[in-house]
């Protein structure tokens, strides 16, 4: 995991993947210049290894995740959980081989008593997860309204 | 919430009235993407088929034509789980070929960073995809209700051999800082020794983890396996040595080829690797424990022994021992490595290209990971093998399970794809690499 600036009492975790398309809608949201301006926020970078962001988020006040998913729903199609008071649908996420996954990390974690005070999930159904780096068009959309959400989130925090 | 460990399955009566197919679609916590079809007919076991269904991912393929120079760095992407295990591989055939050998401190620091991806790997399986096999859990999340600490204690550990990966690749994850040659850049003396702290801690939790696993239920299943490892005069392998088995087989790397086979199966998209003499081998912990033992720190010896483990282990539903005594290893040699580092004159030894043919083997957490290519005068890849040890253990689990399935074919069938499914986790099969997870069928005919 690259950590990238700032204090650790509010963190963004940004998944995903630069060269498969809209599975690089994670880091787009996180290196988005609103996004980079909030003071006080800790951006995190991950490919998806759970178990990092178990560490990372366990001392943490509140923590916004932000993911691709992959429901069957329309592309674009904006998530938003709140993990701490409901268990993720395991169903949203592409199937975790040795990489622990996100809902398994939040059901581990809360077994541990290592959930941060607040865990807000972002996803967006992608369109398209081949080789480029460039967002489709849709998901894109659906990423810059994520980020206004994100941005007024936590000014709200 | 209380878990009740697992009871050893006895064989049982086999039901000789019933024939069918049995099949298990996606195999749980197993890197890849893979199924498993049982045909048994009258109560006999007529056909195991592990069925690789990843995708294959032409690695090979794609390095023809590129520079030599990106051999690691394209080959680490073959898994996430062991990058250095290629990374190491394939630098070792092209310093082969160009006629350098990387020594010393340089040298060091690669068995450091190879015990970070081995504690990375061997914790991550033995506490969360296979100590749940081992109780009424469906998973570590389970286990962790009820045995939190020993479960904190597991990702503290795991996270000592990430931070051992970061503090020298540049990530935990496709490290970016290994090169030909060695480094792009090496640690100071003072950076690394802040690693020793979690490291003695984790030494001390790895053997106390051990103790704590030593006390499961495990099933009595001996095999009698052809183990096969890289063995060196100086150490526990790692890095490199000869090919040896415990039924002769004693070769240079470069003789690879002399020992093992590769075919393709029509079930399976990785290929399938054999002894030339037809027979099947078994690769990683066990057979690094069972023909290395002696080199093994005293320590590890004495904490196999306490946990009931002796000089020879057959038993591959005790390789979460096995790997765990290997996690003590890897702790002390992390340990030695720091306390003994002088930082090198320079980060890494120059390689020219020059046209040949090289060969680099190492120990992956699973067992031997095998490259060979032959480069031009330029550096141009011209051609290249890679063979991950998950396809040299497929064959060997087809036999395991066919004996496993007929010892217990009386089972019911949701409980003959639980231990089935089960009994592949102990081979901690990397079916990613082996295309470059799993579905069972059972055919009861």
């Amino acid at each position: 995991m690259k950590e990238k600036t700032g204090p650790a009492e509010t963190l963004l975790i940004c998944i995903g993947n630069d060269y498969r398309e809209d599975d690089g809608l994670g880091f787009y949201i996180g290196r988005h210049p609103k996004i980079k301006n909030l003071q006080g926020i800790r951006i995190l970078e991950n490919s998806g290894d759970g178990m990092a962001m178990m560490d990372a988020w366990k001392d943490a006040g509140m923590v916004i995740i932000v993911d691709a998913v992959h429901s069957g729903r329309p592309a674009g199609t904006i998530f938003r959980f709140d993990a701490i008071n409901n268990p993720l649908p395991a169903n949203i996420f592409a199937v975790s081989t040795h990489h622990v996954g996100i809902p398994e990390c939040i059901a581990l974690s809360r077994s541990l008593g290592l959930l941060p005070e607040k865990l807000i999930f972002y996803g967006i159904e992608g369109e398209s997860f081949g080789q480029s780096m460039e967002l489709s068009a849709i998901v894109r959309e659906a990423a810059d309204a994520v980020v206004d959400n994100i941005v007024e989130e936590l000014g709200r925090a | 919430m209380v878990l009740m460990p697992m009871r050893s399955l006895s064989a049982k009566k086999a039901n000789t009235m019933k024939s069918k197919t049995l099949k298990i679609d996606i195999l749980a916590r197993v890197e890849g993407e893979g199924g498993l079809r049982l045909k048994i007919s009258n109560g006999i076991v007529k056909d195991v088929q592990l069925k690789i269904y990843e995708p294959p991912r032409f690695f090979e393929a794609l390095l023809r034509g590129r520079d030599f120079r990106e051999a690691p760095d394209i080959t680490s992407r073959i898994c996430g789980i062991c990058p250095i295990a290629y990374q190491l591989g394939a630098s070792h055939a092209m310093e082969e070929i160009c006629g350098v050998k990387v020594e010393g401190q340089l040298k060091a620091l690669r068995r450091l960073i190879y015990t970070g991806e081995w504690i990375e790997s061997h914790v991550l399986h033995a506490f969360m995809l296979n100590a749940p096999d081992f109780f009424e859990a469906g998973s570590v999340i389970h286990l962790a209700q009820v045995y939190p600490e020993v479960v904190k204690n597991a990702l503290r550990m795991k996270k000592a051999g990430n931070d051992i990966m970061i503090l020298l690749g540049g990530r935990e994850i496709h490290p970016v800082n290994l090169r030909l040659g060695g480094f792009y850049k090496v640690p100071k003396k003072r950076e690394l020794r802040t690693l020793l702290d979690e490291i003695r801690w984790s030494k001390q939790a790895a053997v106390d983890s051990l103790k704590f696993i030593s006390k499961f239920d495990f099933p009595d299943f001996n095999q009698d396996y052809e183990f096969l490892a890289l063995s060196d005069p100086e150490e526990y392998a790692i890095l490199g040595g000869r090919l040896v088995s415990n039924r002769g087989i004693n070769l240079a790397i470069n003789q690879y080829d002399q020992c093992l086979t590769e075919e393709h199966v029509p079930h399976s998209t990785a290929l399938h690797s054999h002894l030339k003499n037809g027979g099947t081998c078994l690769l990683g912990p066990l057979a690094r424990y069972n023909l290395n033992f002696d080199q093994l720190t005293p320590l590890a010896k004495a904490t196999a022994f306490e946990a009931g483990l002796g000089r020879y282990c057959n038993n591959p539903f005790k390789s979460i021992l096995v790997r765990m005594v290997e996690v003590i290893y890897a702790f002390e040699e992390a340990e030695r490595i720091i306390e003994n580092y002088e930082e090198p004159d320079s980060p890494a030894i120059e390689v020219k290209p020059r046209a040949g043919t090289g060969y680099g083997a190492t120990e992956a957490p699973r067992g031997i990971c095998y490259h060979c290519y032959t480069i031009d005068d330029k550096g141009i890849i011209l051609d290249s093998k890679i063979v991950a040890p998950t396809s040299v253990n497929q064959s060997r689990i087809e036999k395991d399970l066919w004996d496993l399935v007929q010892a217990n074919v009386g089972l019911t069938d949701d409980k003959l794809k639980f231990f089935c499914e089960r009994a592949i986790r102990n081979y901690d099969p990397c079916i990613s690499c082996s295309t470059h997870f799993l579905k069972l069928d059972i055919e009861r005919n």
